[in-house]
């Protein structure tokens, strides 16, 4: 055995504590209340559609599009509100388990073989068991849209509140983005979940920016919530992006910059997005001679 | 294709008996007991409902794959009375919650490990306390054999030169058992 090997195993705390006690009745209990869930069908069905100028790409999120959803008839169907719901734990877990049970597969764009690295789409398609923990849940009528993000990958995954669960609705992920300049970026989709058309805006705010305001559109006056530098929103009929500024609001509710969607452009003399970053489609190719990947989301110090 | 009802229920009741105890000392080692169970349910729950998913071979690293991100999730939703529960499960079990991998007679093991990314240190527990294979670190990853090579490669390379950075002075030298051959690129110091 390698001896680093034989010392960090040496470090195994169940060899130094009490861990946890297997109790077989317990676990055929639980073997026999999994085998009687319900298995839905899932089918590849979410396709992100095409829209020209309305489907907007992020500028350094080469966005990798997926996505399965269930195909279980609707019992709600999708209502919009332009206010946030209050999100408690049990929903934000809910919403994420429903993201990775309900990922079939996560087409990728590239060919190569190696992980995500930051500022890079993933090379490779990633398995739904290792999309990113869910680390917050927007919350718009009965739609919501979860952020998923690690150190490498962040995803936006569109959920449905049916009850006290949550449905699957698709998922876009990508490299980790970064705000250049003090400005949005962002990116977008148009979609349609459960037959209802409906647009999917993401992005990355600078410090200070607590809420953004979706300005024109039918999401007009729609509020996302900035949380750890991102928000997400989705907003009802198609997406127009050409129709859609988003407003960056600090605590006090004060305008800080306005941006277009379309293109990520900033329009009130603002720092200009690294138009190196990444082209817009939402189904960008990386550069698969970007280099070594190897996932690395913390250089070395 | 669809599998059918009774090879689906014979390949779950295989696969669960099999991976039930690796998958709940997974757990075990990073939460604290009374949530193994739940979180053992919710990861077993996902294998039934994914069961032609999971590539034949590869059923635990594959299960620890999705451990994984019930773990995540889990820890992000617990909220802090949950986070705080963990510390106070740590402590009692004689471990520092500030560097949990002090646990046992290595401190210096556990300094060096918790300077490491995340990343790095997850590789390195699956593969010393999992004893995955690099490519079954793949799997559980979701990343090529080649990658997971590299990464454990390159984790261990640095938790070498951790250690060795973190060195005894040479009148404790005797306590280390790394070999100074070990390192590849760190400047070794015989003291700090």
């Amino acid at each position: 055995m390698d001896e680093l090997q034989r010392r960090i195993r040496g470090a195994d705390p169940l060899t130094a504590a009490e861990g946890w006690t297997p109790n077989a009745a317990r676990l055929d209990t639980i073997k026999e209340q999994i085998m009687q869930t319900e298995v839905r069908p899932v089918r590849v069905a979410f396709r992100p559609r095409r829209l020209g100028l309305a489907t907007v790409g992020a500028a350094a999120l080469a966005t990798v599009l997926l996505v399965g959803t269930l195909a279980r008839p609707a019992t709600t169907t999708l209502a919009w509100s332009a206010s946030p719901s209050a999100v408690t734990d049990a929903q934000l877990l809910a919403a994420g388990n429903a993201c990775v049970s309900g990922a079939t597969s996560i087409g990728s764009t590239g060919s190569g073989s190696e992980p995500t690295r930051v500022g890079e789409a993933p090379a490779k398609a990633l398995a739904p068991a290792d999309l990113p923990p869910v680390v917050s849940l927007e919350l718009h009528g009965t739609g919501g849209i979860a952020i998923l993000a690690d150190e490498n990958t962040v995803g936006y995954c569109l959920v449905r509140l049916d009850g006290d669960r949550f449905v699957y609705g698709g998922l876009a992920v990508g490299g980790i983005e970064s705000a250049p300049g003090g400005s949005l970026v962002t990116g977008a989709m148009g979609t349609s979940f459960d037959g209802v058309d409906l647009g999917m805006i993401w992005g990355t705010a600078p410090a200070g920016v607590t809420q953004i305001r979706v300005d024109g559109g039918a999401g007009d006056g729609g509020i996302a919530t900035v949380s750890d530098g991102r928000f997400a929103i989705w907003i009802p009929g198609p997406l127009m992006s050409a129709d859609v500024a988003l407003v960056a609001l600090d605590p006090s509710g004060a305008e800080v910059l306005r941006q277009d969607l379309m293109g990520a452009r900033p329009v009130e003399g603002e720092a200009t997005p690294d138009a190196s970053a990444g082209p817009v489609e939402g189904e960008a190719t990386p550069d698969a001679s970007a280099g070594p990947v190897e996932g690395e989301a913390t250089p070395e110090p | 294709m669809a599998m059918h009802e009774r090879d689906r229920a014979l390949r779950f009741e295989r696969l669960y008996a099999h991976a039930c105890d690796p998958l709940a000392r997974y757990l075990a080692r990073r939460v604290r007991p009374d949530v193994v169970e739940d979180l053992l349910a919710e990861v077993m729950t996902t294998a039934w409902r994914r069961l032609a998913d999971i590539p034949a071979g590869d059923e635990l690293p594959w299960l620890y794959g999705t451990a994984r991100r019930v773990l995540a999730n889990h820890r992000r939703a617990s909220g802090r009375l949950g986070r705080l529960l963990e510390r106070l499960a740590l402590i009692e079990r004689g471990v520092d919650p500030g560097r949990p991998w002090g646990a046992g007679d290595d401190p210096r093991l556990g300094a060096a490990m918790a300077e490491l990314p995340e990343a790095d240190a997850e590789v390195l527990r699956l593969w010393a306390w999992e004893e995955l294979a690099p490519r079954e670190i793949g799997v559980a990853l979701g990343i090529s054999p080649n990658a997971a090579s590299i990464r454990l490669h390159r984790a261990k390379s640095r938790l070498r030169g951790r250690l060795v950075a973190d060195r005894p002075t040479s009148t404790e030298r005797g306590k280390t058992d790394l070999a100074p051959g070990h390192v590849a690129g760190v400047e070794r110091t015989e003291t700090r």
